[in-house]
């Protein structure tokens, strides 16, 4: 059973995850950036240029990125003495039901490769992901903050109802086969192990009151058609609350999943490059600990009508109660759904220039490259209403063969400037690497839209 | 729970990768929703007849109707409940006056809350009536489970025609039901 309480909690996460930070799937620095073991996860076609590596477990790669669309943290918390609920309206009013908050955070327990031949490279490892998104129900909210006494005639949707949370860890395999010097190409397969997923989508209905004419007001909820489901959130009807079960379940869980990646390189010359993956196209079953609701219908309130016939004495309320459940009824269950994973596509084309260098290769042969590249990236990522997309133009520059720097521009849902800049480096078999967006906010990142960082350190063997 | 962990583990992110300008999060606990929230209440078109005893025949100078009803639907509602106005619309077209009364019960039937009568003089057909009823002062209010309405005439030598149909007493009503609550 869903209480009321506990929907409460719900609620105040999501909002709280809206208020105070939103995370995308964009890695725009890393995607394609110094031949990283890390891009094997945004493209299993990445060239790859080592015999093995390893990453240090937990810290080999961390990746969350911080973003709201149309207002930012300093709108509501900035410590200026206005009323919070001056600020929340005005946030209110600027947002609109198409803003969205993301979360993505991703945390590498695992992750590790090597070469099985010349041709191909065969990668595997563990990561635990958190990852939502919620649309702003503007109507919803304003019933809740404000109530229906100011909006008569205004039909409240319900179809703004659109959230997705998903706390899963997924066991990955992949594959990447050189096939010439001009293409790569790879696929990764994914078993998705879900912890928790909280779903709502493709909801329908309004809610509206108008003056009536037998009564003052009639209400009326039209078209009425609303699905939520949870998987992991409650069991033996109790709520969840351990951070360990949560864990626990993200390694071979109850409710499992399969997806896929593929991915590839292409050299067009020496000196152009195209690369193009799809990302985690896949779903998971989701069987145990699982809690689902649905409310359909269509339903006309006018209050209580009295008919002063003793002959028929009945209890009105009693009458409309039941009238209400049999043109409105709430239906629990716990039958197993399939959620979709949010597939994500990335391209890029890259023009490589400047000085000519050599780097050292695994089969103890050099492989040219060129100091300088410039190039753009397209990013999109399916979503509970619409596509989402990023174009990123890039710099990268290869100071050394072990120290390669890379600037990103980036336009998005969350803002037309955003500068990123990172960085790789090798020092003997360690290497480091770490990248930041939207640099020009970092002095005051409560005023920023969007922020994210990736980091970690492998150990990579060349020889 | 898992959220209470990993709000820190990004706030402290943030901080320790950030600069911001002075934030204070916990103004967020000051946030105050007081929807108000309009909704029908009870409605009736009465005619002469209804006077009159339906088995004996004899004419009624009083009847009385009841219903369930709650105010909200959870305790957690209940408990943000701050005030109820009521409001009414009566057209009597009959030439008595009439008394009407309405009565909040709890599920023992005893009295919750005890609107103001209203009096509805005779041919009156534009009679708006309004009445708050404060929580606060009356807190027995959110106990209550039904709703009673008695209705008099007035003058007990008043002689009504069952025959008529086309003599009414018309009694719309609304409320509107104000909640105060913090997050």
């Amino acid at each position: 059973m869903i209480h009321t309480c506990k929907i409460k909690k719900i609620v105040f996460f999501l909002i709280i995850c809206e208020a105070v930070k939103s995370f995308s799937q964009n890695k725009q620095v890393l995607y394609n950036f110094a031949e990283l073991p890390q891009t094997l996860l945004l493209n299993p076609g990445s060239e790859t240029n080592y015999k093995f590596h390893i990453g240090f477990p937990l810290l080999s790669g961390f990746s969350t990125k911080l973003g709201i669309s149309n207002f930012v943290i300093s709108d509501l918390f900035l410590d200026d003495n206005r009323s919070i609920n001056d600020k929340v309206s005005e946030v209110l009013k600027n947002v609109s039901t198409k803003d969205y908050i993301e979360s993505n955070i991703q945390i590498e327990v695992l992750n590790a490769g090597f070469k099985l031949n010349n041709k191909n490279y065969f990668s595997f490892g563990f990561y635990e992901e958190l990852n939502g998104i919620i649309y702003a129900p503007k109507d919803i909210i304003t019933l809740y903050t404000e109530g229906n006494s100011a909006y008569l005639n205004k039909s409240f949707s319900l179809s703004q109802i659109s959230y997705k949370v998903d706390v899963l860890g997924v066991l990955h395999f992949g594959l990447t086969r050189k096939v010439s010097n001009k293409l790569t190409y790879g696929g990764r397969f994914k078993i998705y192990s879900s912890a928790l997923n909280i779903e709502s989508f493709n909801n329908s209905g309004t809610f509206t009151t108008v003056n009536g004419s037998n009564t003052i007001y009639t209400q009326y909820l039209d078209n009425i058609n609303i699905e939520s489901r949870t998987s992991g959130l409650y069991k033996d009807d109790e709520f969840v609350e351990s951070f360990k079960s949560y864990l626990d379940n993200t390694f071979f869980g109850s409710n499992l999943g399969v997806g896929f990646d593929i991915g590839f390189t292409y050299h067009l010359s020496d000196q152009i490059e195209f690369t193009g993956s799809i990302i985690d196209l896949g779903f998971i079953n989701h069987k145990k600990e699982v809690s689902t609701f649905s409310m359909k219908g269509d339903y006309v309130f006018e209050g209580i009508t009295f008919e002063y016939d003793p002959l028929n004495p009945y209890d009105y309320g009693v009458d409309i109660e039941e009238d209400f459940r049999k043109n409105f009824p709430l239906v629990e269950s716990e039958n197993s759904y399939i959620s979709w994973r949010p597939t994500k596509l990335n391209t890029s084309f890259k023009y490589s220039f400047g000085e000519r260098r050599s780097k050292y290769c695994y089969d103890d042969t050099f492989k040219d490259f060129y100091r300088n590249a410039i190039g753009f990236q397209l990013f999109s990522v399916v979503r509970l209403l619409t596509p989402q997309y990023a174009l990123t133009g890039f710099f990268e520059s290869s100071f050394t063969d072990k120290l390669h720097a890379k600037v990103t521009y980036t336009i998005d849902n969350y803002s037309f400037h955003n500068i990123g800049i990172g960085f790789s480096s090798q020092i003997g078999k360690v290497n480091f690497y770490g990248m930041i967006d939207n640099i020009t906010k970092l002095d005051d990142i409560a005023s920023s839209n969007s922020l994210s960082v990736q980091f970690g350190i492998n150990l990579i063997i060349f020889n | 729970m898992i959220i209470k962990k990993i709000l820190p583990l990004i706030f402290s992110f943030f901080i320790i990768f950030s600069c911001t300008d002075n934030l204070y999060f916990s103004q967020i606990e000051d946030y105050r929703a007081t929807p108000e929230f309009t909704v029908a209440f009870i409605s009736f078109t009465l005619l002469p007849f209804q006077f009159f005893n339906e088995i004996t025949g004899n004419q009624k100078f009083e009847i009385i109707e009841k219903s369930s009803f709650v105010l909200a639907e959870t305790e957690l509602l209940i408990n943000k409940l701050v005030k109820i106005d009521f409001n009414a619309e009566i057209i009597n077209e009959f030439n008595n006056d009439f008394t009407i009364q309405l009565i909040f019960l709890d599920s023992n039937n005893l009295l919750t809350f005890n609107f103001q009568d209203i009096t509805v003089s005779a041919s009156d057909t534009n009679f708006n009536f309004s009445e708050t009823a404060e929580v606060n002062f009356n807190p027995e209010i959110k106990n209550t489970y039904k709703v009673k309405m008695v209705i008099t005439i007035n003058d007990p030598s008043t002689v009504l025609d069952p025959f008529d149909l086309s003599t009414k007493l018309k009694f719309k009503s609304s409320l509107k039901i104000y909640f105060d609550s913090y997050l």
